[in-house]
């Protein structure tokens, strides 16, 4: 009966329901699409100082990469300062004078790369690919001698052999919609009764009181697992993700973690008297943590000791170790059962103080 | 002089037609009750003649302006007040006031006059600086209907103003409004409780976004054969 | 005028009236700033690297240590075969595992060619490709450094070529100096386009619009109203943000503070803009809060904070041409980090200044026929 009327009510306010499916798409294909670490055509400026053969081929094998474009030829290091500002370089390059002499006389060259750090990992990735470049092209001019190198480095990406990025991201946003539709959802329609009075009448009814809640909660939980689906498809079809582990038991997994967001939403709703207050929490208490400290998108390991530790108490940090277990490294029950159990004793331990306090106000 | 003239005045939304070629005149001074079951277009009439909505086709001039086209006018000859009470909670009753007077433009000494005869007249003057969601219902209704009426308009719209007030001040809420209309202003009044269209001047009664009955109490009870018009409404409701 | 100024009068009253609100607008940019700073910490400073050795050779053996030596790997030591080291990746035990083949001190020495093979951990991209960079650079330099030593006396020498990193712009290397920036733009972008949407629709959900709107008020005059208290407070805490900034993570302000409050101003006029416009098209409170959401998720992607916007497809620059918080963020890294001169943020400039025009006046037609 009271499932009937949520549904009714979900169903009426179209809007919400759009965004409430879109949101995920959306959110899947951006990430899917636009975050990678593979940076091509980078912005460099290039101030030869020696003008000569060697410099040039130089030029031409960093143009020639790919990694690489190069946008201006300063004429000293003030110029490459003003490259830095207006044109938005990423690095510089500084070939000396006398370059291919000392190639030839010497054996022996430096090079000065000038690295914008605004950005670390940007300048990470580009002084690798400059390494690459100018390592290639010591070989190139050592064969002409007759020399090669005898070692080679081969590298086996495991797990996600074609550089993804998805395969870090879906984890994140499956757990990023599930918080937001159940958790947030469920703490703002309990805290819209409480708002307008309905829930103290659907309270002195004989319907028992786990029931009203569940019938609260069961709806959104069925709109968060639909749009996990949908997310699930998206990454598998779109981007190519596989899915290693049993579906059944991922699908498991996710009702697991839906019980314990919706009963953190039903915690928040028992402490909070206005929707807006009950949004507010949702987005300081679940969702910041939820994108801070889960791992999605920032190591945890790189994280002073505080926020480790912090980061325990929420949900979303085991549910994101779980999903990334069984979906990339199929893993099994026997591999997670930890993380499922702590899941589980959350809700049960969420769903029982929040019942305690609807109690209370009676 | 009649301040409303309305003719024809249609309101559709999408398939739906919520209020079908209306038409009525109410002269100046008077008290027009607007009556009718809810759903049956009065608060889109309304809402149509003090320029919030755009009719669909028809006609409607009030104190002698165009709502198609003189709409900024009418605004400023016209008080209202709906059904919701809309004064800011988290304002106190004088910022309130304030607030509204000076959208007005009624100069700054004049407000301040007019605030304080109007709460001393409602007996509210202690109140000036108390929060609004502070005092009780009934209070804010004839605060709001004073507010409403400060900038002194010529025709004030009151869409179900005493819905949910108890009966006491329910009848010092019409005191108001006779008082208020005594002074020539025309007032456009809707309800759903049938004991007050007894003090109106006119009355008509609404069904299915369409005019069915206009005139006095005395005539539409005459007419229906009924002694209240309690009994007129539901006799028409019967037919 | 005067109407303005009693808006403006109106709309501070409520703001410190509601403790909600100020607790957003106080405790939020607080929070932000002590936590984000050592929370959104993108850099990949700690890898966990295990070694297979089949060679058991003192050059394998050197390798290993030469490991340990470089600050970034944490060395999990020797693991005895592939299946167990999987293992240990399975369980994010490593990042990184480094295989020496059979014979490799041997073959080195006869200049044969031999095959040391890496395996990544690459759910996490970069990570993976960061990781295995630094990686076949160490291992890279020493060979190279073995084979220049050892290179039989009669062979010609092979020619090298030494690369220097100079650092600009931030010469401590400390990733706070790019993520405490970003907060600023996000403290304005959340004050600006989020609690201005909010803040309307509740008026329009609990009524008080409509007897605004039955008054003779012009709907600039309205919106300006709301707007000049929403666009102060933002300004206020860019300021304080910029306090704290210097106060506690020592960043200065390397260009012009006007023009960076000038740019933040304008900035500050597009966001509230939107946030209008959205809560002319919304409905209630939950639905304004999942437009901003979705927006604001979506901008701050795009805008380069967390993720290079070099990696991206085309039709995503694209895109970022209309993403309002992607100029702004090149403002604050140009004025802030580089100390830009005002002639070379002309770009942002006009492009801010003309989504304000746009999105304000869209904000006021939209309002006008939700009003309607």
């Amino acid at each position: 009966m009271i499932l009937r009327k949520e549904f009714i009510h979900i169903f009426r306010d179209k809007i919400t329901l759009f965004l409430v499916l879109a949101m995920p798409i959306a959110l899947v294909l951006l990430f899917g699409f636009t975050i990678s670490s593979d940076i091509r055509n980078a912005k460099i400026s290039v101030l030869d100082q020696a003008n000569d053969s060697q410099s040039k081929k130089l030029i031409e094998k960093i143009t020639a990469s790919g990694y690489f474009q190069v946008v201006s030829y300063p004429n000293n290091e003030v110029e490459i300062d003003d490259d830095f500002k207006s044109k938005n370089i990423k690095l510089a390059i500084i070939i000396p004078a006398r370059f291919e002499e000392s190639l030839s006389n010497e054996h022996e060259a430096s090079l000065q790369v000038i690295n914008d750090v605004s950005d670390l990992n940007v300048a990470s990735v580009l002084n690798n690919y400059v390494r690459a470049v100018v390592h290639s092209f010591t070989e190139e001019y050592n064969s002409k001698t007759g020399e090669t190198t005898p070692f080679d480095i081969t590298t086996k990406m495991l797990y996600n052999p074609e550089m993804n990025s998805v395969y870090m991201f879906v984890p994140g946003i499956i757990t990023l919609i599930m918080i937001l539709v159940t958790a947030l959802l469920t703490s703002i329609t309990l805290a819209r009764e409480k708002e307008t009075g309905t829930m103290r009448m659907l309270l002195i009814t004989p319907v028992k009181k786990i029931h009203i809640v569940l019938g609260k909660v069961i709806p959104y939980m069925i709109i968060s697992f639909i749009s996990t689906i949908i997310i699930l498809v998206l990454s598998v079809f779109v981007f190519k993700m596989p899915i290693n582990g049993s579906i059944p038991f991922l699908l498991f997994l996710c009702i697991i973690f839906m019980l314990t967001a919706a009963s953190f939403g039903m915690l928040i709703s028992s402490i909070s008297s206005t929707q807006l207050d009950a949004m507010m929490i949702t987005m300081m208490g679940l969702f910041l943590p939820t994108v801070l400290l889960s791992g999605f998108l920032f190591p945890l390991n790189s994280m002073p000791m505080v926020f480790q530790v912090l980061a325990n108490v929420f949900p979303a940090k085991w549910f994101i170790l779980a999903i990334k277990d069984v979906m990339i490294k199929g893993a099994g029950f026997f591999d997670i059962w930890k993380y499922l159990l702590i899941l589980f004793a959350m809700a049960v331990v969420f769903i029982s103080f929040s019942l305690m306090r609807l109690d209370k106000r009676n | 002089m009649n301040s409303i003239e309305v003719h024809d005045l249609t309101k559709q939304f999408g398939a739906f037609t919520a209020v079908n070629h209306i038409s009525f005149e109410v002269r100046e001074g008077e008290i027009f009750g607007f009556l009718g079951a809810n759903g049956a277009g009065k608060t889109t009439a309304i809402k149509m003649m003090s320029g919030l909505l755009q009719p669909t086709s028809g006609t409607a001039i009030i104190a002698g302006y165009d709502v198609r086209t003189q709409s900024k006018l009418i605004k400023r000859n016209i008080g209202y007040m709906s059904q919701r009470f809309s004064l800011y909670n988290d304002l106190t009753v004088f910022e309130n006031m304030q607030l509204f007077g000076t959208i007005y433009k009624i100069p700054r000494k004049e407000l301040k006059e007019r605030i304080h005869t109007s709460l001393k007249e409602l007996d509210m003057d202690q109140h000036a600086n108390t929060l609004v969601e502070a005092i009780p219902l009934g209070w804010k209704q004839k605060l709001a209907f004073a507010t409403a009426i400060l900038h002194r308009p010529k025709i004030v719209f009151l869409d179900e103003p005493t819905s949910g007030v108890d009966p006491i001040v329910r009848r010092e809420f019409w005191k108001l409004i006779y008082d208020t209309a005594s002074t020539g202003v025309t007032i456009l009044v809707t309800t759903h409780y049938m004991d007050e269209a007894e003090y109106c001047n006119r009355i008509s009664i609404m069904a299915e976004g369409e005019l069915k009955l206009i005139g006095t109490p005395d005539e539409l009870k005459k007419k229906m054969a009924a002694t209240t018009i309690n009994d007129v409404f539901v006799k028409f409701v019967r037919r | 005028m005067r109407t303005i100024l009693i808006l403006i009068k109106k709309e501070f009253l409520q703001v410190f009236r509601n403790p909600l609100l100020i607790g957003i607008l106080t405790v939020a940019p607080m929070v932000q700033f002590i936590i984000f700073p050592f929370c959104a910490d993108y850099e990949i400073k700690v890898l966990h690297i295990a070694f297979i050795d089949n060679d058991h050779s003192t050059i394998s053996q050197d390798l290993t240590h030469t490991f340990n030596a470089s600050g970034y790997f944490i060395s999990h030591g020797l693991v005895k075969n592939k299946k167990e080291a999987e293992k240990m990746m399975k369980h994010d035990k490593i990042d990184i595992l480094v295989e020496f083949p059979h014979d490799f001190e041997r073959s080195l020495y006869n200049n044969e060619p031999t095959q040391i093979a890496i395996t990544a951990n690459a759910i996490n991209t970069m990570k993976a490709g960061i990781g295995t960079g630094y990686v076949q650079n160490i291992i890279g330099d020493y060979l190279n450094d073995f084979a220049q030593n050892n290179r039989p006396p009669q062979a010609p020498t092979k020619v090298s070529i030494n690369i220097s990193n100079v650092y600009w712009y931030n010469e401590q290397m400390n990733y706070k100096n790019l993520i405490v920036p970003g907060i600023l733009v996000i403290l304005v972008t959340l004050i600006g386009c989020y609690v201005t949407a909010l803040n309307l629709v509740r008026e329009k959900e609990i009524g008080t619009i409509e007897q605004v709107n039955v008054t003779p008020i012009r709907r600039w005059q309205f919106l300006l109203g709301k707007m000049i208290p929403f666009w102060i407070l933002g300004i206020s805490e860019f300021i304080i943000g910029l306090v704290i900034m210097k106060l506690v993570f020592g960043i200065t302000v390397q260009g012009s503070i006007p023009m960076l409050l000038g740019c933040t101003a304008i900035y500050l006029l597009v966001m509230l803009g939107l946030g209008f416009f959205i809560s002319s098209i919304a409905d209630n409170q939950l639905q304004a809060m999942f437009i901003v959401l979705f927006l604001f998720i979506v901008f701050v992607l795009l805008s380069g904070l967390f993720t290079p916007t070099e990696g991206m497809p085309e039709w995503a620059h694209k895109i970022n041409y209309l993403n309002p918080m992607s100029f702004f963020m090149n403002v604050i890294k140009k004025v802030v980090l580089k100390g830009t001169e005002v002639e070379s943020l002309r770009t942002e400039f006009i492009v801010l200044s003309v989504m304000a025009v746009v999105i304000n006046t869209g904000a006021v037609v939209s309002y006008k026929e939700s009003s309607k």
